[in-house]
């Protein structure tokens, strides 16, 4: 106890010299958790986004070869889907069988365009029982003429809830074609610049881009639990080849390569969207070939994104740390040679090595502890100030945005490691300094004149 | 030869066509490779500056001046954009069924479909190349009727593959030279989509060619693309005209 005290009161000696040392760790501490939170909460913005933009963690598409020889986006067979989703039943807490197109809305003069996303509404409890509506109702659904639509295409149309409206979609084989629906719903503007779909009647769309009423173009998948997707969707992707309907050369499950790295992960978005490919005929299959993609491969930018904000942030905190740990040694030396008779003189009276030892580590300690809580403090003072101002949800930077500011989630265990490995560098750096003062000789130290 | 195939498939039409009233589906066939052999410039090329006028009820007018170049015996069709200013240099080269986008500010060739809108206008990409009703519709029904002061063939059309932009067509074809006059597209649900007027031709050679196209989307109100065609010629065109290496070199 007399040891801290002695600590604490060397440390207030010099107010200087500690508010710029405690000062340096203090800004280190508040980058990085700065940075780090913002980047979590960037992330887990995201997630959640594409989450409910795509309506599941695993999604699972299909292309087959047309009379002519052009790629069209269906599941023509859905036997070997079924098939393999029997294998992971258990993990599964929904499934959506979507059909999507691109469609032109048209009200009068006016048009935009919007992503027609075919829901099964019968299937689909949860977004039945979710969707938040900002107005009409989602009753409403029952009549397969039924749209429901974000709210910018509401503004961009100037129409209302109940007025009837006019989609131009292209079918999955390059027809034109157009439908009849009336607004049922609005959807609050999520904010996803644009990617905000429009949900129909999946029969509905069905008959206006060329398909079955049963049949869909995607099946997205909901776990239970979210830390299984890239070992679901290998054991998926496992089944579909074996019976031989993926293309051998583009998955990654049996390669030994990461589950959901490989090119039979591409992220498909179908639906007519005017376009479709000619495949050589030397590459044309019979029947339906799957595509399996995760919210993972989704995320990859994303992920790059925040990835290089944490190297970048955790690059500035090791330098700023080099500079401190230099600065603490040379400061602890100092402190050193300004205290070497007053080191004298505590020995003579019979203070221990061990003692003026970890009088200098503790002062080392409560640098490090005080400048990492000013840290903290100074972190979360600024992410309550940057988290409570307004962000533009018309820009891209809307998909990391929660509501229409900025997420900063606190990681206790980020935030724990930060302080863990902070203290232990500069007790450390601060050790050499102690250890040559505890080794100190009373009556030499007491000699020594600077 | 262009000529001579089109006369060939006229004077062919002339002797089947039996006397009015006694119309059947396969006259209609006969009337199909008729427009088709006038619309498609067979054994020769064609060029001809298009001037294209879009009316948008939310972007207002916009002109563009075209250059085309066609030569459909390969399929092939190039055109370059001369106006407006911001879309000078840019291109569509047409070669077997690869369709080319060409952007001059990026200087590349990107990949597009010859069922995309040609420049944002109301006309399709497929409106200026090489055309076959006989081979993508069915006749279902064949009348007699008038359209202004004409005398007119009306073709009712189904499409026998689900490839084409329009499931259903009614075409105005003039009972002398064969000409259409006015295509109506309609969608699977039977809606009325576009209707495209024919009000002009001029003879080039011993062939006609219609210097006047109307476009008009059936779906948005006010909408729809003119588009006349001047400086027409109907001489060989030299065969590095239809390469991407043309393309850039005019935009050097």
């Amino acid at each position: 106890m007399t040891t801290l005290r002695m600590a604490l009161r060397n440390i207030s000696r010099q107010k200087k010299r500690t508010i710029l040392l405690g000062g340096a760790i203090a800004f280190g501490v508040m980058i990085i958790t700065l940075v780090g939170s913002l980047t979590a909460g960037l992330a887990s913005t995201a997630n959640e986004r594409f989450t409910d933009l795509l309506g599941g963690h695993i999604y699972i598409s299909g292309q087959e070869v047309s009379e002519s020889g052009r790629l069209i986006s269906i599941v023509g067979e859905q036997e070997p889907l079924e098939e393999a989703l029997f294998l992971i039943d258990d993990q599964i807490k929904e499934i959506r069988f979507r059909s999507a197109a691109s469609g032109e809305v048209i009200f009068g003069s006016r048009t935009t365009t919007v992503m027609l996303d075919g829901v099964d509404w019968d299937h689909e409890p949860t977004l039945y029982k979710n969707l938040e509506l900002i107005a009409g109702d989602i009753t409403s659904v029952s009549d397969e003429r039924t749209i429901i639509v974000p709210e910018p295409v509401m503004e961009e149309l100037g129409v209302l809830v109940g007025e009837s409206v006019l989609i131009r979609v292209t079918s999955i084989t390059g027809q034109r074609n157009v439908g009849d629906f009336v607004i049922g719903g609005v959807t609050p503007d999520a904010g996803t610049f644009g990617l905000g779909s429009a949900y129909v009647d999946r029969a509905y769309l069905n008959s206006l881009i060329g398909m079955a009423a049963d049949q869909y173009q995607r099946a997205n998948i909901a776990l239970a639990d979210t830390g299984d997707i890239e070992t679901v969707a290998a054991t998926i992707e496992r089944e579909l080849l074996l019976l031989g309907k993926i293309d051998p050369g583009e998955t990654a499950a049996d390669d030994g390569h990461q589950p959901g790295s490989g090119p039979g992960r591409t992220m498909m978005f179908p639906g007519g969207m005017g376009f479709s490919a000619q495949v050589e005929e030397t590459e044309q299959w019979e029947g339906t070939q799957f595509k399996v993609s995760t919210i993972n491969d989704v995320m990859e930018p994303v992920m790059t994104i925040v990835t290089l904000l944490n190297q970048v942030s955790l690059g500035l905190f090791v330098v700023l740390m080099i500079i401190t740990m230099v600065g603490l040694l040379n400061t602890f030396r100092m402190i050193l040679i300004e205290r070497t008779r007053e080191i004298g003189t505590i020995r003579a009276i019979g203070m221990q090595r061990g003692q003026v030892r970890n009088m200098f580590l503790l002062e080392a300690f409560v640098l490090a502890v005080g400048g990492a809580i000013a840290g903290l403090v100074a972190a979360g003072i600024l992410a309550a100030i940057l988290g409570n101002i307004p962000m533009s949800t018309n820009t891209p930077m809307a998909m990391f945005l929660d509501g229409n500011t900025f997420a900063f989630p606190v990681n206790v265990i980020n935030i724990a490691g930060t302080l863990a490995i902070l203290t232990v560098i500069t007790v450390l750096s601060a050790y050499l300094p102690a250890r040559k003062a505890a080794r100190m000789r009373p009556a030499d130290a007491l000699r020594t004149s600077y | 030869m262009k000529t001579i195939h089109a006369l060939m498939a006229v004077a062919l039409f002339a002797a089947v066509v039996p006397a009015a009233g006694a119309l059947d589906i396969s006259d209609g066939e006969e009337i199909l490779e008729a427009v088709d052999g006038l619309r498609n410039f067979v054994g020769g090329d064609f060029a001809a500056v298009m001037t294209m006028i879009s009316e948008d009820p939310d972007e207002g007018v916009e002109k563009q001046v075209v250059q085309q170049f066609r030569r459909d015996d390969e399929e092939k069709f190039l055109m370059l954009i001369q106006e407006p200013a911001v879309k000078l240099g840019q291109g569509y080269l047409q070669v077997d069924d690869t369709l080319w986008f060409y952007d001059p500010e990026s200087r590349q060739f990107t990949h597009t479909s010859m069922k995309e809108r040609f420049s944002g206008s109301d006309a399709r990409n497929s409106d200026f190349g090489r055309s076959s009703i006989t081979d993508d519709y069915a006749v279902t029904d064949l009348r007699e009727g008038t359209l202004g002061s004409y005398q007119v063939y009306i073709l009712e059309l189904s499409a026998t593959n689900n490839e084409v932009t329009y499931p259903h067509v009614v075409m105005w074809v003039t009972r002398d030279l064969f000409l259409p006059l006015k295509v109506e597209d309609y969608s699977e649900t039977q809606r009325l989509m576009r209707t495209s007027l024919y009000p002009s031709y001029a003879r080039a050679g011993d062939t006609y060619i219609a210097t006047t196209m109307i476009f008009v989307d059936e779906l948005i109100e006010g909408k729809k693309t003119q588009i006349s065609l001047t400086d027409i010629s109907v001489e060989p065109l030299p065969d590095s005209i239809f390469t991407k290496a043309y393309v850039e070199r005019v935009n050097r």
